[in-house]
């Protein structure tokens, strides 16, 4: 009996896949970095004693209820800002809408601190609207808190929404109207349940990142204990109290929670992004017919877009360029360039991790297992840097002294954060080229390695320029990491924003700010340059 | 017998060679550029050649928690920032060794922590600042009279005690004012005269700044900044008759130190005259031992000062007055 005769296809589609190495090495540090630090939080939340202290009656249900109402609500005005550019770019068929989204990403990534006090120069009692109107508006309490998550979530809806119109072939609907059926009712019952997906990946998303993501935000305008998320109290677990087994087991409440939207919404379909292009089959059907009633929306999303982006957005910029010439040389270009080198790393990280994991899924024939590789990605998203540091420390407590100083642990847990996005970003991408395409490849002999680099990543170009985006920019506002690694040699430009106002030169923050949306805004813009030639192309 | 003997000259080179490196764990603002930290450890190794690696943790609990951890294979040498609200628990956890009594003596007996294995090395008043400019003085009030006084309802700013150590120091200040009775009512008491409860200093001071209130729980040192790095003389302290909460942060050598007499050296040299000097206008606190200050610090007020709560007292406390406080703020205001 030839014992050997079976595994003879088994090494050498080893053999023709090994250029995919690389890629695994991805998912191995993802089990270090994540897998065995979360799975110690969840067994030391599980098993160790610990109890909730009693703060008042109902002090813990408070604040879960509060967590995810103040989600809620951030979601919905997300939404609504969103929504309604996509709508107006694309109805109006501007080819705007893929750098606006991308240029979103600025606000995606502005550390909390500096957004709390532009929303106040804007908005605070003696904010511009107040010096100018004379009438005060009192932004504590969740108006303040709504505000402020939707300046960071909105480009999600931007990008989902906006991806899903430019998608869309408009032939059902036109059918649909043509037997009589009213816009409206062609709307609800076409157009809407086709962009569901992108709408409702859009949603989960901003309502995780409004619920797990810096305190910051909803403790400064909630105001004290009123205003407690989940993360505050892990927080006070692990920093104050001292108590990692009661962090693990606020955690494991965030985690469950995080998991189970994600199970229930996510597990499938998201939005896409990248590869759009106008074309006649993607006619806008819904744009507004009079110019009175364009007025009115550009008007309403003027409105929205000024008062919940684009104001906090100007008044980081107005103060940081007066902060600018004040700014140390040295300083601040030590600190870009370390930033760039981080953001660098973790996007070298992130996104073959992420492709490791698209073609995982997408090469495996078992079901159950392609499930595990689609959705591992996505859990990150159920745990904050916070969070892992905690799993961390209780995991590998002397490799984090050592670690101490070495950028690589930084850029490993910050393109941890990123793989998400990234993750389901290549992925859609990766399964939309189009099969007969490889298929031709293959008919011509190509090997794997030469289907994926001249037909699979080729095609999927303009989605990679995003998924380096998006990691670059998460990097680059992340400071969590940078602390928790650093030992104070390693200086980026957020965490010397938190360093000036941390010693009284908030002056000198808004510089570091400012300096941070540029070089994002210059990303958003170098990610677009491709997508710019290649609609010219299209056009002639 | 070759082999022993190489052995053995191969490590009295190295140890002759290897520079003297004093590993200290402490938390960011201590050691970034700029920060007091880092030109201690720069002056200290041109003057002496004694080098110090500063490894840097977001807060002092944080280092405090791996000193915990990596128990008796510690690096680390020196625990250095944490506040005197803290030392039961840094007691409690068993990470510091005794000190000598000559660096203990180093500081007056009125600042000395109850303990023999922390030494301050600098501190500070809590105390509320305005804008002298668009607020008008408050003078021969006490604490807990103007913390009821209904002209200053949702005027203040102060921090958050379950995210900063601002915010525990000012449930310290309140505790030696008001019996363990009265802590509740204060508290429900004070709530409507803020404008918020930020997370940490700078966004409460940042807030002010954009005059969002007219006072902010920070330090007395606080308009010495001002005046120095910014020329304005226009921040005040409110100086209130039944004291101020002294806020002293402390140094000590860590138990499993491998090399303490060179740590000792280490607070030897923060503890002396040229690095206490230069302590003011870096951190922008007192210096613990006695040394002449700067002219703007010497224009400060001199404030009295609230009783020190005792190791036991604290202890008892802390909980206690975070759920209280919880409590109070809670309620509908």
């Amino acid at each position: 009996m030839d014992q050997s005769a079976p595994r003879a296809p088994l090494i050498a589609s080893l053999v023709r896949y090994a250029f995919l190495a690389p890629f695994f090495l991805g998912l191995l540090l993802f089990a270090a970095f994540f897998l065995i630090p979360v799975g110690r939080i969840v067994a030391t939340g599980l098993f160790e004693d610990t109890l909730l202290p009693t703060v008042v009656e109902g002090y813990f249900t408070r604040i879960i209820l509060f967590t995810y109402t103040q989600a809620l609500l951030s979601t919905v005005l997300s939404f609504f800002v969103g929504a309604v550019g996509a709508y107006l770019f694309y109805e109006n068929r501007s080819r705007r809408l893929p750098v606006l989204a991308r240029a979103g990403l600025v606000c995606f990534s502005m550390p909390s601190l500096v957004v709390v006090l532009a929303i106040l120069a804007v908005w605070g009692r003696s904010g511009w609207w107040a010096e100018l109107t004379g009438v005060p508006v009192d932004i504590y309490g969740l108006p303040g808190i709504v505000l402020a998550n939707a300046f960071f979530n909105f480009p999600l809806f931007l990008l989902g929404i906006g991806a899903g119109l430019r998608g869309l072939d408009r032939q059902w609907e036109q059918t649909s109207l043509s037997f009589g059926a009213s816009r409206i009712r062609t709307f609800f019952t076409i157009t809407l349940r086709r962009l569901w997906p992108g709408l409702r990946g859009a949603m989960v998303l901003a309502f995780l990142y409004s619920s797990a993501t810096s305190f910051v935000v909803a403790l400064f305008f909630g105001g004290g204990p009123a205003a407690t998320t989940l993360e505050v109290a892990i927080y006070q677990a692990m920093k104050m109290d001292y108590d990692p087994a009661l962090a693990a087991r606020l955690a494991l409440v965030s985690l469950g929670v995080s998991l189970t939207l994600y199970l229930l919404f996510l597990r499938k379909e998201w939005f896409t992004v990248g590869e759009e292009v106008l074309s006649e089959k993607s006619l806008p059907l819904y744009a507004p017919r009079t110019n009175v009633a364009r007025l009115a929306w550009w008007l309403v999303f003027a409105v929205l877009f000024g008062a919940v982006v684009l104001l906090p957005l100007f008044a980081l910029v107005y103060e940081g360029a007066a902060a600018l010439p004040a700014l140390e040389g040295a300083l601040w270009s030590e600190a870009l360039h370390h930033s760039l080198v981080l953001a660098l790393m973790a996007s070298v990280l992130c996104v073959p991790t992420a492709l490791g994991f698209a073609y995982a899924e997408r090469l495996t024939r078992r079901k159950w297992l392609r499930g595990i590789f689609g959705f591992l990605p996505a859990l990150p998203l159920a745990a904050s840097t916070l969070l892992l540091s905690v799993g961390l420390l209780l995991s590998y407590p002397e490799w984090m002294a050592e670690a101490r100083g070495s950028l690589w642990p930084i850029a490993i847990v910050q393109a941890l954060g990123a793989l998400p996005l990234v993750h389901r970003t290549i992925r859609e991408a990766l399964f939309r080229v189009p099969q007969s395409h490889v298929r031709t490849a293959q008919s011509f002999g190509a090997m794997p390695f030469q289907v994926m680099t001249r037909v699979e990543l080729p095609a999927m170009s303009d989605s990679l320029a995003v998924a380096c985006l998006i990691a670059m920019a998460s990097s680059l506002g992340e400071v969590a990491a940078v602390l928790l690694f650093s030992p104070g040699e390693v200086s980026t430009l957020s965490v010397e924003l938190f360093r000036a106002v941390g010693r009284y030169r908030f002056q000198e923050g808004f510089g570091f700010a400012l300096i941070l949306i540029v070089v994002l805004a210059g990303l958003a813009l170098l990610s677009s340059v491709r997508s710019f030639g290649r609609k010219r192309v299209t056009q002639h | 017998m070759l082999h022993t003997l190489f052995l053995v000259l191969t490590v009295a080179v190295h140890a002759f060679a290897a520079p003297k490196v004093v590993t200290v764990y402490t938390y960011d603002s201590l050691a970034a550029k700029h920060s007091f930290g880092k030109y201690l450890a720069d002056e200290l190794e041109k003057t002496t050649g004694l080098k110090t690696k500063l490894v840097s943790f977001s807060t002092i609990a944080e280092a405090m928690q791996q000193l915990k951890v990596e128990g008796k294979k510690t690096k680390a040498d020196v625990l250095w920032g944490f506040d005197g609200l803290l030392l039961p628990r840094v007691e409690s956890l068993d990470v510091l060794a005794p000190l000598e009594a000559k660096l203990l003596e180093r500081v007056p007996a009125s600042l000395r922590f109850d303990s023999k294995s922390a030494v301050p090395f600098d501190y500070g008043y809590l105390a509320f600042v305005y804008d002298s400019r668009r607020t008008s003085a408050v003078t021969g009030k006490k604490f807990i009279d103007w913390a009821k006084d209904p002209a200053n309802k949702r005027k203040v700013i102060i921090q958050d005690p379950r995210t900063s150590s601002l915010g525990q120091s000012l449930l310290g200040w309140v505790g030696a004012l008001v019996s363990k009775k009265g802590y509740l009512e204060f508290w429900k008491g004070f709530a409507p005269m803020l404008v918020t409860v930020a997370p940490g200093w700078s966004s409460a001071y940042g807030a002010f700044l954009k005059k969002e209130c007219d006072y902010v729980l920070s330090y007395t040192t606080s308009p010495a900044y001002h005046v120095v790095e910014e020329k304005i003389d226009a921040f005040k302290t409110i100086e209130f008759t039944d004291g101020h909460f002294r806020q002293t942060e402390g140094v000590g050598i860590v138990r499993h130190s491998a090399q303490p007499a060179l740590a000792a050296q280490w607070v030897e040299a923060l503890l002396s005259d040229k690095f206490q000097a230069a302590l003011p206008t870096r951190q922008w606190m007192y210096p613990a031992v006695p040394v002449k200050l700067p002219a703007a610090f010497e224009k400060l007020p001199k404030v009295k000062e609230t009783p020190t709560l005792d190791k036991a007292s604290l202890e008892e406390n802390r909980n206690y007055w975070t759920s209280q406080w919880t409590k109070a703020l809670l309620a509908p205001r």
